[in-house]
């Protein structure tokens, strides 16, 4: 529609000319566009806009009822998403800690809920990136510079995993980690997952991106396959490496079913926070809610905005063919 | 890649004997023996725990499946006296709770995966447009994605939140309860129970809810009757001849022809709009919204100004179209009021329509991403091409985007199916309250939530539950999906264009 409007310019040429010529017609015509953008980005984003907000009020601003009787005009919208009475930043303390305002038992930091769940996590998402790496590196540079019997097979064999519904393996999964004495124990969280088909494809498509002389020359300077690998392939393919990491750290500190089923006696982040739901005070305490969520998901929206952008471009990469 | 560095040894000239040959073929034999046992090695640990607990995992479900009334397994072979053959999948089958969560599931399916491409894409292209701060975009748009459900259930519930006190049962003015009801009552629409509600959207819609049709709505069926077939023909024959006549002397006949059918009744529509809005305009949000719409198509007809000059019966009769197909709905929604919506016809209940809204906004940056990866990628000397052919518009979009857009859009039509297929983390936060007391209504249960109540939600009391049950249930979801995506890989794999 641009074009059409520029080559038709004779026809309004004496009205427009000012508006028509150089950049500030070029900058008028995007900003419809932009602002269409922002409205939908609002509007997506709402959630999070309305969960911090909410968090950090005052009691009295976050009951259910807090909205009765308020005029619906645009001046109550602002005080809708932003505490009015101050902002409280003790509802992320309270959060943690598990103190509701009808709570009799106060706890500290240390025996606080909220850290244990944490720590299980942590330990359970790090270790599961730590084992997936190092098995994706190893195989996918295996599918991507070597030469062996079988390599096709085994490749349709990952491919054929792909469509397999995880829930299909759960209960297996569960008799043969009870079998191993692993219940309730982080390792059961950790072990099934350190290994991941997309990881694999992701990290074999940049290995063979690298250029073969790359490796050739490597290999005539005597550099075994794994100095090859840690000094030359994964420098060179940091956006696949943080991409993975990155998914697994998403795929085991966001997973529900397994560790309901596998582990419940160390709950994670995200069963701690579907007990914390579960808890009667949060329907009348909103902004302790909003404040257990925010902390849940925390540590994996700091860790995607460090990551951003060479994370998008991988998940961008592993979509074209 | 390997191939073509051993390319110097396979290199035989026609001098060599044939025993030097063998030789030499043995020695590439042993050679690729020998690299492949490193390379075997190199495969081993993702190998390992992919087979063990992954592919595997498969066969021991199924051989579950096979033993009734299980719940705790020691060592890896359930007592034998618990055998049962196919005993698990007839009761499967013959079970009316199981067939409730498989309809459940294949809407919520269709409707995240029809709704969420379709929106991804529109927002793609958009974003296509964009230069400066595309990234920006990128970045937020895909942020929900990386956080957690179970979180983001907690969110979308308090919003979805329908009423402050317990002791009222329907949401009203002075008790909006969250977000969105404060947001409806800002517009002037009627509040709803949202996440609470399982009676079907159409019948909200159509009937305000009640359980048959209203009772004393009466319908002038021969204006009625009228009204669409004038509609329907306009509408048809302005779509026949705009599309096949390449005259311009008679496009433009029947350009003015379909617009002076238009008219009337676009200008009885607009009156209807007129009366709705002023009931619309008394609050300041509706009336912000209609001014920023105004501004809005202002803005875009002046845009359009010279392209409508230079072909005004092509506009014309593309907005008779536009008249035909407003004025067929609105016979329609006419119509619709009269109907029976009960049951199936009803439509989703509106709390799985919610749950559904939630997993597309989940899930919508992801195939943004995707899409807009794809779409960088068709290369631009094409879109000129097809440009200075005359293709425009929707025809570029049709004949150009979407065929060169197939192979990303394939790829996220079976990636988001079968993710949809098995979802459970956002229906268990919000409608599981802790432990094992369960409590999903009818309209919500999905297979993955179904296999989680047989499986785990009560022991092993009844031949409905336990471990042997449920993985009669997995065997069943594991079979349907690989078969939706050979029938998806068979039915539309052959139209996508790769190049």
């Amino acid at each position: 529609m641009i074009e059409s409007s520029t080559t038709s310019k004779p026809i309004a040429a004496t009205r427009t000319t000012l508006i028509q010529s150089g950049s500030l017609n070029r900058w008028l015509r995007k900003v419809p566009l932009h602002l269409l953008l922002i409205i939908l980005l609002i509007i997506m984003l709402t959630p999070f806009i309305w969960m911090i907000g909410m968090s950090l009020k005052p009691d009295a601003e976050a009951t259910p009822n807090a909205l009765d009787g308020v005029n619906r005009d645009l001046g109550t919208l602002t005080g809708f998403f932003w505490p009015k009475g101050g902002i409280q930043f003790q509802n992320y303390a309270d959060a943690w800690t598990g103190n509701f305002a009808s709570s009799v038992i106060k706890h500290d930091f240390f025996d606080a809920p909220f850290t244990g769940y944490y720590v299980n996590s942590l330990v359970s998402a790090f270790g599961t990136v730590f084992g997936v790496l190092i098995t994706s590196t190893l195989a996918a540079f295996a599918f991507a510079r070597m030469d062996f019997f079988g390599k096709n097979i085994l490749f349709v064999f990952l491919l054929a995993t792909l469509t397999i519904p995880s829930e299909a393996t759960y209960l297996p999964n569960l008799v043969i980690v009870s079998n191993l004495g692993l219940t309730n124990n982080l390792l059961a969280l950790i072990v099934p997952w350190t290994a991941s088909v997309f990881s694999i494809f992701l990290l074999r498509q940049f290995f063979m991106s690298i250029p073969l002389e790359l490796y050739e020359a490597g290999q005539l300077d005597g550099l075994s396959e794994l100095g090859y690998l840690w000094k030359i392939a994964l420098p060179l393919s940091s956006a696949a490496v943080l991409t993975s990491a990155l998914f697994s750290f998403m795929g085991s500190w966001n997973s529900v079913l397994w560790p309901l089923i596998a582990s419940p006696g160390t709950p994670t982040v995200q069963l701690g926070l579907k007990i914390f739901i579960s808890n009667g005070d949060t329907q009348t305490q909103w902004n302790l809610l909003m404040a257990g969520s925010t902390i849940a998901i925390l540590p994996i929206v700091v860790l995607y905005f460090f990551v951003q952008r060479r994370f998008i471009e991988g998940i961008a990469r592993s979509g074209i063919k | 890649m390997a191939t073509v560095q051993n390319k110097p040894l396979l290199t035989t000239s026609p001098d060599l004997s044939a025993a030097e040959e063998q030789q030499l073929n043995r020695r590439k034999f042993n050679k690729k023996l020998r690299r492949s046992f490193k390379a075997y090695l190199f495969i081993a640990p993702a190998f390992i725990i992919l087979v063990v607990f992954h592919f595997l995992p498969i066969f021991y479900a199924f051989f579950l499946s096979l033993y009734k009334r299980i719940s705790v397994v020691k060592g890896i072979v359930p007592p034998s006296d618990k055998f049962a053959g196919f005993f698990n999948y007839q009761t499967l089958f013959s079970n009316g709770e199981f067939w409730n969560a498989f309809f459940n599931t294949i809407g919520y399916a269709a409707g995240v995966v029809v709704i969420g491409l379709l929106l991804a894409l529109g927002l793609a292209l958009l974003l296509d447009k964009v230069k400066e701060g595309r990234n920006f975009y990128r970045t937020a748009f895909f942020l929900p994605n990386v956080t957690s459900l179970v979180a983001v259930a907690a969110v979308w519930k308090v919003m979805f939140t329908s009423y402050s006190s317990t002791a009222l049962t329907k949401p009203q003015l002075n008790h909006p309860g969250g977000l969105l009801n404060w947001i409806f009552s800002g517009f002037g629409l009627p509040m709803q129970r949202w996440l609470l509600d399982e009676r079907g959207i159409f019948n909200l819609i159509f009937n305000d809810g009640n359980q048959g049709a209203r009772a004393n709505y009466d319908i002038n069926w021969v204006a009625t009757v009228l009204e669409l077939i004038l509609a329907l023909v306009i509408f048809g024959l302005l779509m026949a001849i705009g599309r096949n006549i390449q005259r311009p002397q008679l496009e433009r006949v029947i350009g003015g022809l379909g617009l002076l059918l238009a008219l009337p009744l676009a200008a009885l529509w607009l009156y209807l709009m007129v009366v709705e809005i002023l009931g619309f305009l008394d609050n300041p949000l509706g009336s912000g919204i209609v001014i920023i719409l105004l501004l809005g198509a202002a803005y875009w007809l002046y845009i359009q100004l010279p392209s409508i000059r230079k072909n005004w019966y092509g506009w014309a009769s593309n907005y008779s179209i536009a008249v035909g197909i407003g004025a067929v709905l609105a016979v329609l929604g006419n119509l619709a009021r009269g109907g029976q919506w009960n049951g199936w016809l009803s439509g989703p209940s509106l709390s799985m329509f919610c749950i559904i809204a939630i997993a597309i906004w989940h899930s919508l940056g992801f195939n943004v991403v995707i899409l807009l990866a794809g779409l960088t990628n068709i290369s631009r000397e094409l879109y000129e091409a097809a440009r200075l052919d005359g293709a425009q518009g929707f025809a570029m979009f049709w004949r150009m985007t979407v065929p060169l857009l197939s192979p990303t859009l394939f790829f996220l039509l079976i990636i988001s199916t079968i993710s949809a297929l098995q979802s459970f983390s956002l229906i268990y936060a919000i409608f599981i309250n802790g432990g094992n007391s369960t409590t999903i209504p009818h309209t919500i249960s999905v297979l993955a939530t179904y296999y989680y109540q047989a499986a785990f939600g009560g022991g092993s009391d009844s031949d409905v539950n336990g471990f042997g049950y449920g993985s009669a249930i997995v065997i069943f979801m594991l079979l349907f999906i690989l078969s939706l995506t050979l029938i998806q890989q068979n039915l539309l794999g052959k139209r996508v264009n790769y190049d």
